[in-house]
């Protein structure tokens, strides 16, 4: 008990001296008033779950009458020899019951199931219910920060440096299969990496020199690999291989489908070579999608070849199905309040009142709670000159790469005005880009602020040259150019990022730059953002830590971050671009914690004084999850090293018999 | 056959002495209570389109930042004593519940703010001219927002007062561009006829085969990215009229060619008069009172259009601001769970909507020599 | 054989119209800037991280596969081909697949939708009509009247926005945003069960289409019947000694059937509009949320075939509604040749 922590106090001891402190920078964030409050129990890294043989293993009763008639293998042998084994001492509510269904709702959409070719599942957990990487972070957020070395092994089960830090040597479970029964082993890893990563062609999550410069990997034996680095490196690179990034693919079924392997095949035809409605596919998932229903459902059932168990011998997940209902993210928390659906990240502040007014009631299906604030937007502006349309984009590009318009425009936004008409309430607070308040390298010393101040903008940007001189209202282009207009795309499905941009658009009117709000649907603003072709982006963004998709945040490599790609292999960066980019290298080669933490705060100071983005604001999410499941520890975060879907650790989450929702294709696997 | 007597009478009617079709008609309109409120209605509606700014407390863009998605405010004139005063209304006393942080307005009577008729205020323009007096506001200061703000702060009733202009605007100019041109080509056509009639018959066929929403939507699609918003504005009207105007010219066509066989128009023929006097003296004339309905059949539909349009975001654009377009912001769900009042132009479509339908059918009524009532 | 040169003459007349409506939908197409090619490489170059110039001779072979280098008249030409012989519409480039499978099953949805409602409203409209003029200036009428004034003025995305908010807040209901709940989705067969789930999640549009529906036809069918009971065969017909109630069915509800039956074209088309608004708001995956989406991202393939089926299928509807009406009633054919 003496690990009881409180989240509040740790976060509000920050504020209180640093707002006293005092600093070199002119202008301080207003304190912050968290929501959250929770109190939980920290635990260690091997309490969660660790690597063994038990004497015995038992199944699902209806994959054991399976087993019976020869269908399957003996589950000991669909096992691996040291499966993973979660302690029951770290579940909240003991060892699981088999059967029933949890059920998601979520708002995206299959691109299709290559996921190491770069496509998504949709989201919301689908991803992350299919793929399992070498390295775990979801969990993390219940270790003791004592024990907080690095993230929790996965199909990783150990790994080690050699003394200079050149060298990385991984060891995968051994024995484990694909769900089609294919054994996993090194090979998949050698795929992935050279075939995909390393593959310019292929838009690997993991993008090739990513991970580290002149990064080579070495197959050792069947279960080990080792990787050798041209610089030192340090523990935070394992960071990478956790989820999206670090998730190996079926070699064996994908191999015939990439041009390497297959002259006839192309890199179009492997990016889509598993589309949508063509299930099962081979995962090492603890379910494996069987059926896809376009805009209506996808139907995961239980992966017989799972390779985790519980300290009974269990063979794990306890769930025998999983359904993604394909509908829209408000109606993710709407079905979840409505006991429809079983959990949600609640991250659209506008829902927060009524759920909260809903979870109330007596007999409200789901309980509700706040996490920090760990969900941040910004407009990003596009510093690269490619995907320019014309001579105006081109100039804009120009006017953005100034740092003086980049703060004027900072300054210009209201930010209480944009969290109040995201939501009336206490749950926004303004950002300026960096780490989002609720992350634990937060500094408030190193965050600059631009507090609201139209007059401030307005003078500078007379100061640039641009004035309004056709008089309709709009400042125009220095030297008689056009009007300022800025297209700015934003992914329409969120309310929340639409609300914030009319309020910015309604509150840069008033210093003459004009918004036009480019609505776009997931896909599409994806492919438009990573090829460049807009002038401005509104977006969220988590900031948790450094190494955590740091392509959206940090210029880390020639398509990082998609507001500054490079064009036709070239790009200049700024000066605190370099800035930003050498002390993240060193952040990511430095095995010195007090180094480490300097640099985690001069990028901090780097981006929010240069106005790097230009942040609106953050606020904390909520988790819904139904009452009848067992299992989700109460302090889930719904965002901090990995989605609380990750987090929440839904392999041992189970129903009582009784509570079970009735299954829509019961005593079934998938069939190859 | 029935057309043809009634334009008889028509004719009759313009030629004889005693009294003459039109006072007959208005005769016959005022007598109709239905059409009269009808014509009430659309009267308010357009004189909120000239006198927007007068009505408007505040401009369409005039932010309050301390009044972020406030309620309405009932107007009272018996004072917290219980006594009659000058109207008023009381400001808000608002509350957050610590649990679930919802907000609370309690009106409050110690935050009453008096309200006066023709109070300075911010400036606006009429027909070009700049005005600073406004038709009522307040007395001390404190702003009063009779049907609450929106999620930045802005007045409601005011942005409806301004959005009254685009939204009629558009349907004024698309009624009668489609008017226009209607009626040029179905009079023309139906008088010369010929291979010309054969030709415009079949292109207004056409136009009138196509579903009409699917088109304005892919239509919309091809219009330039980064046009500016008033030359979305001209587009968007223009695509509304490219299908409004075939319904007008089939009608009229019907009618020209039935007209053209009456003997005050062969008279007229014979006597040597030429196409454009005839048209213009004897048709056009004639056509008149069917044109009359039709623009006002037509005036409501296009709002509802527009309305819709612009709800979905791909009709007037931002800073304009028209009712559909202020609906907008109450498409998604949770806004309009926590401030309702957001629908409040929904209160204006359907006024106008009603109004200018009931002028409609009075003014049908009463051109209509055989109606019984 | 004044039946069979009229259908002649018709269908005659809808040929130069659909190929009319195929130029137009093909012109949505041309019309956008950049062409199927150039999205093409837009997407190619965002998933695999290739640079335009690697993507350049690929471009090209596709660009040539595809006839995109071939003159607009050329293009058109294969186009039609396409859709003509092979059901060939083009590509999406948002759900990169092709757009007969994007469509796919939703144009059905919205036209069964479209039919049902058309039926109901139609229905509906013509027993509120006799009732309001048999019952004129009573209460009844005036409630009748009523109603159909409501379902005219208010627009269609309102009332659609407010039965959303009494699902999601007030009913806490699960029927949002699709067409099944997930135990009926993988039942292939037919079953009551099913079909009334289906309408626990269509109803909305039901409602609200009928209702806006029907009162157009109330108010047509309540001034004709008026019209028609003061026509002077209907007193000869009560002079023969025929009840009140005799004439009422016999003669002049027949004969007020008439126009608006004739109407039912002009109806369908506004029912399908009227299916699209509603599914747009609600979010039911029938034609309407497509269309928004490939408007807002300009997927003019999805577009333009939308576009062309709807007024292909209207057109065609028309032809069969006139046929029909021809058929039962010969005024038709012959007022059709009086014409002109």
């Amino acid at each position: 008990m003496n690990h009881l922590k409180s989240l509040r106090h740790l976060l509000g001891a920050s504020v209180c001296l640093t707002a006293i402190g005092g600093s070199a920078l002119a202008d301080k964030l207003p304190p912050e008033k968290d929501l959250s409050g929770l109190e939980y129990e920290l635990i260690g890294r091997t309490d969660l779950y660790d690597y063994r043989a038990l004497d015995s293993y038992s199944e699902a009763p209806f994959l054991a009458d399976m087993a019976a008639e020869g269908k399957l293998p003996a589950v000991k042998d669909r096992l691996p020899k040291e499966p993973l084994v979660f302690k029951t001492g770290a579940m909240v509510d003991g060892a699981g019951e088999y059967g029933g269904v949890f059920r998601h709702v979520i708002g995206g959409r299959p691109e299709g199931w290559n996921w190491m070719a770069g496509q998504h599942q949709g989201w919301g957990g689908i991803n992350m219910a299919m793929q399992e990487c070498l390295v775990r972070q979801g969990p993390r957020w219940q270790i003791r920060s004592e024990e907080q070395t690095g993230p929790l092994p996965n199909l990783a089960k150990t790994w080690g440096w050699n003394d200079d830090h050149t060298q990385l040597t991984m060891q995968l479970i051994e024995g484990a299969h694909w769900s089609d029964g294919d054994p996993f082993d090194t090979e998949d890893i050698r795929f992935w990496w050279e075939d995909n990563v390393e593959d310019e062609n292929v838009s690997s999550r993991l993008s090739k020199g990513s991970l580290a410069p002149g990064a080579k990997l070495e197959i050792l034996d069947e279960s080990t690999f080792r990787w050798t680095f041209s610089e030192p490196q340090s523990e935070t690179l394992v960071e990478n291989l956790a989820y999206i990034q670090g998730c190996p693919g079926p070699s064996h079924v994908l191999k015939e489908k990439h041009p390497k392997y297959n002259p006839d095949a192309t890199y179009e035809g492997y990016t889509n070579s598993m589309p949508g409605e063509a299930l099962p596919i081979p995962v090492m998932g603890a379910w494996v999608p069987v059926l896809h229903k376009p805009d209506e459902l996808v139907v995961m059932r239980r992966n017989p070849f799972y390779w985790k168990v519980d300290e009974q011998g269990q063979q794990l997940p306890y769930f025998n199905e999983m359904h993604f209902r394909l509908s829209s993210w408000d109606d993710r928390t709407t079905q979840a309040v409505a006991g429809s659906g079983d959990f949600s990240n609640m991250e659209n502040p506008a829902n927060y009142v009524a759920a909260l007014k809903q979870s109330q009631s007596p007999d409200s299906p789901v309980t509700v709670r706040f996490g920090k604030r760990a969900l941040a937007w910004r407009l990003e502006l596009n510093f690269s000159d490619i995907g320019a349309e014309d001579e105006v984009d081109l100039a804009l590009r120009d006017l953005f790469r100034n740092k003086e318009f980049r703060i004027a425009l900072s300054h210009a936004l209201d930010r209480d005005a944009i969290g109040q008409a995201v939501a009336r309430g206490p749950f926004a607070y303004p950002y300026t880009g960096g780490f989002t308040s609720g992350s634990a390298f937060f500094d408030y010393d190193s965050t600059a602020y631009q507090p609201f101040d139209q007059a401030k903008a307005n003078a500078m940007l007379d100061e640039l040259g641009l004035q309004d001189t056709d008089g309709n209202g709009i400042r125009n282009l220095p030297n008689g150019g056009d009007d300022i207009e800025i297209d700015v795309i934003f992914n329409s499905g969120r309310n929340d990022t639409r609300k914030q941009l009319d309020a910015v658009i309604s509150q840069l009117g008033e210093i003459g730059i004009r918004i036009i709000a480019r609505g776009l649907d997931k896909t599409n603003f994806e492919t438009v953002r990573n090829g460049g072709g807009f002038n401005g982006m509104i977006n969220r963004r988590g900031f948790p830590t450094l190494t955590r998709e740091p392509c959206n945040n940090l210029p880390i490599s020639a398509s990082c971050p998609f507001f500054h790609q490079s064009k036709d292999g070239e790009r200049t960066l700024l000066p605190f671009e370099e800035e930003i980019e050498a002390a993240y290298r060193t952040f990511i080669s430095s095995n010195d914690s007090a180094e480490k933490l300097q640099m985690t705060r001069d990028i901090q100071r780097l981006i929010t004084e240069n106005a790097y983005v230009i942040g609106t604001i953050q606020t904390p999410a909520a988790l819904l999850v139904n009452r009848r499941i067992k299992n989700a520890h109460p302090g889930t975060p719904v965002y901090m090293f990995e989605w609380a879907e990750d987090g929440i650790i839904r392999e041992r989450l189970w129903t009582p018999t009784a509570e079970q929702v009735k299954e829509l294709l019961p005593g079934t696997i998938a069939e190859y | 056959m029935n057309a043809l007597t009634q334009l008889d009478m028509n004719a009759e009617n313009a030629n004889h002495v005693s009294l003459s079709y039109w006072q007959l008609v208005r005769r016959r309109f005022t007598a109709n209570r239905y059409g009269m409120a009808g014509l009430i209605g659309c009267l308010i509606v357009l004189s909120c389109t000239i006198f927007g700014g007068f009505f408007a407390p505040y401009g369409a863009q005039t932010k309050d930042r301390n009044a972020i998605s406030s309620p309405p405010q009932l107007i009272s004139i018996i004072s917290p004593d219980g006594e009659l005063t000058r109207p008023f209304v009381r400001g808000f006393e608002e509350k957050m519940d610590p649990v679930t942080f919802e907000f609370s307005f309690e009106p409050s009577d110690n935050k009453i703010v008096p309200l006066g008729l023709f109070v300075k205020g911010e400036p606006y323009e009429i027909l070009g001219l700049t005005f600073e007096t406004h038709l009522f506001g307040s007395l001390n200061g404190v702003p009063v927002h009779l049907l609450g703000t929106d999620g930045l702060g802005r007045d409601v009733f005011s942005r409806m007062m301004y959005g009254t202009r685009i939204t009629i605007l558009m349907a004024v100019m698309v009624m009668a561009a489609a008017c226009v041109i209607g009626t040029m080509i179905g009079v023309s056509s139906g008088y010369f006829g010929g291979t010309y009639d054969l030709v415009v018959q079949r292109g207004v066929e056409f136009v009138k085969s196509f579903p009409d929403l699917p088109l304005y939507l892919a239509l919309v699609a091809i219009l330039p990215r980064r046009a500016d918003a008033m030359a979305v504005f001209i587009m968007f009207a223009a695509i509304l009229v490219l299908l409004r105007w075939a319904d007008l010219a089939r009608e009229l066509r019907g009618k020209v060619v039935a007209i053209k066989s009456v003997e005050f128009v062969k008279a007229a023929v014979a006597v040597g008069a030429s196409d454009g006097r005839i048209i213009r003296r004897h048709i056009i004339p004639n056509m008149s009172s069917h044109i009359l309905v039709w623009a006002t059949y037509t005036l409501p539909e296009i709002i509802l259009l527009e309305s819709f349009l612009s709800f979905l975001g791909v009709g007037v654009q931002l800073p304009m601001v028209s009712w559909g377009s202020m609906l907008n912001q109450a498409r998604d769900i949770q806004a309009l769970t926590a401030a309702p009042w957001l629908l409040a132009p929904v209160g204006m479509i359907v006024i106008s909507v009603l109004a200018f339908n009931a002028l409609g059918d009075g003014l049908r009524d009463a051109m209509d020599p055989y109606s019984n009532d | 054989m004044a039946l069979l040169l009229y259908f002649v003459k018709r269908i005659l007349v809808a040929i130069p119209l659909l190929i009319g409506i195929s130029i137009v939908s093909f012109g949505l197409v041309v019309a956008v800037p950049g062409d199927f090619v150039d999205s093409w490489m837009a997407q190619t170059m965002a998933q695999t991280g290739m640079s335009a110039a690697e993507l350049k001779p690929q471009a090209e072979e596709l660009r040539q596969k595809l006839g995109l280098d071939k003159s607009l008249v050329h293009q058109y030409v294969l186009w039609l081909k396409g859709i003509v012989f092979s059901g060939d519409f083009g590509q999406s480039f948002v759900y990169s697949r092709p757009v007969t499978e994007v469509i796919g099953l939703r144009l059905p949805r919205t036209l069964g939708l479209a039919i049902v409602t058309l039926i109901l409203g139609q229905g509906i409209g013509v027993f509120l009509g006799i009732y309001a003029a048999t019952h004129q200036y009573k209460l009844g009428d005036n409630l009748a009247t009523l109603i159909a004034f409501l379902g005219i003025v208010i627009p269609k995305f309102v009332m659609s926005l407010i039965i959303l908010y009494l699902m999601a807040y007030v009913w806490n209901s699960s029927y949002i945003g699709s067409l099944y709940s997930p135990e009926f989705i993988l039942q292939e067969h037919f079953s009551f069960a099913k079909l009334w789930d289906f309408f626990l999640h269509v109803w909305p549009i039901l409602f609200i289409s009928v209702w806006a529906g029907q009162a157009y036809t109330t108010r047509m069918m309540r001034g004709n019947l008026l019209d028609v009971m003061n026509a002077q065969y209907i007193e000869t017909a009560r002079a023969k000694g025929l009840s009140r109630r005799q004439t009422l069915f016999r003669h002049a509800v027949p004969n007020a059937l008439h126009p608006v039956i004739m109407n039912m074209g002009g109806r369908f088309d506004y029912m399908v509009k009227g299916e699209i608004e509603i599914a747009i708001v609600l979010g039911i995956p029938t034609l309407g949320p497509l269309i928004l989406s490939s408007v807002t991202e300009r997927d003019m393939y999805v577009l333009s075939a939308i576009f062309l089926l709807v007024s292909a299928l209207l057109v065609v509807g028309n032809l069969v509604a006139d046929f029909a009406l021809a058929v039962l009633d010969p005024r038709v054919r012959r007022a059709e040749f009086t014409k002109e």
